[in-house]
């Protein structure tokens, strides 16, 4: 199912890398429509990748096979739900690494979860009754001048 | 995505990527460049200039080449980094392990110092 309403964007995801870019374009016509701007535009896509990547990656050969993305935007700010059917994962409380330790060779990814924490300004996950990780994402508006290193996620 | 390896002056090569850095992307052309700068030689200058989005497959690419120049001690800086994308490698500390320069000329003597 994918539509839009006149509340939001219902999104059916397809679990593959390949089929992410479409995805991605329609919630980026559906945000600047609703009047986000490029910066919030930016940041829903930057995570909203990660997020889906990170199901792709580890939900989807664990059993995964459902997903859906939900946004709804208003005064320049927006929210973005991702829905899954795999096991249970908060990207919320999973530990991150820090790039530092990469170039010499400790490890090789992993930074997704960080660039998801850094780049939402609140987030909230919940497994639910029926077997669903929920993950709520907010974005909203930033001065230019406070992007850079500043700590405004929630990890 | 695509990419491109120029030979520059001094033995060094610039690297030039153009298009989205996101998963679909990065997986596409990994392999390829990595088998490029595997025939190089020298430092490496990054051309960033052509690319508006990269997530975190791309920054791994890009520790991933940085590693690989590393070990046959070389070095690699990186140009032309759009604002948005700067402010995301900004955020991950990047620039800690990849210097940036604001142009090749500029990247060539941050190599060579």
């Amino acid at each position: 199912m994918n539509h839009a309403t006149t509340g939001g964007l219902h999104l059916a995801l397809a679990l593959e890398a390949k089929a992410l870019a479409a995805i991605q374009r329609r919630l980026g016509a559906f945000l600047a429509e609703g009047g986000c701007a490029a910066d919030v535009r930016f940041r829903v896509e930057l995570v909203v990748e990660e997020a889906v990547m990170n199901v792709i990656r580890h939900a989807g050969p664990r059993g995964a096979g459902l997903a859906a993305l939900y946004a709804k935007c208003g005064a320049g700010s927006a929210m973005v739900a991702l829905e899954d059917d795999g096991p249970e994962f908060d990207p919320l409380a999973a530990p991150v690494r820090p790039v530092s330790g990469a170039l010499a060779g400790s490890h090789e990814g992993g930074f997704g979860l960080h660039l998801i924490r850094r780049n939402v300004d609140a987030a909230r996950y919940a497994r639910t009754a029926a077997g669903i990780n929920r993950l709520e994402l907010d974005f909203s508006p930033r001065p230019t001048d406070t992007l850079s290193g500043e700590e405004t996620g929630p990890g | 995505m695509n990419y491109e390896i120029v030979p520059i002056a001094s033995g060094a090569c610039r690297v030039v990527l153009n298009g989205r850095a996101d998963a679909a992307a990065v997986d596409g052309v990994e392999a390829g460049l990595i088998a490029g700068l595997r025939a190089t030689g020298g430092h490496v200058v990054l051309d960033l200039a052509g690319v508006p989005f990269m997530g975190s497959l791309g920054i791994r690419l890009l520790i991933g080449i940085a590693r690989l120049v590393g070990r046959r001690g070389d070095r690699m800086a990186m140009t032309g980094v759009q604002p948005q994308v700067l402010e995301v490698f900004e955020t991950m500390a990047l620039f800690d392990l990849i210097p940036h320069a604001p142009d090749q000329d500029a990247a060539l003597v941050l190599l060579a110092g």
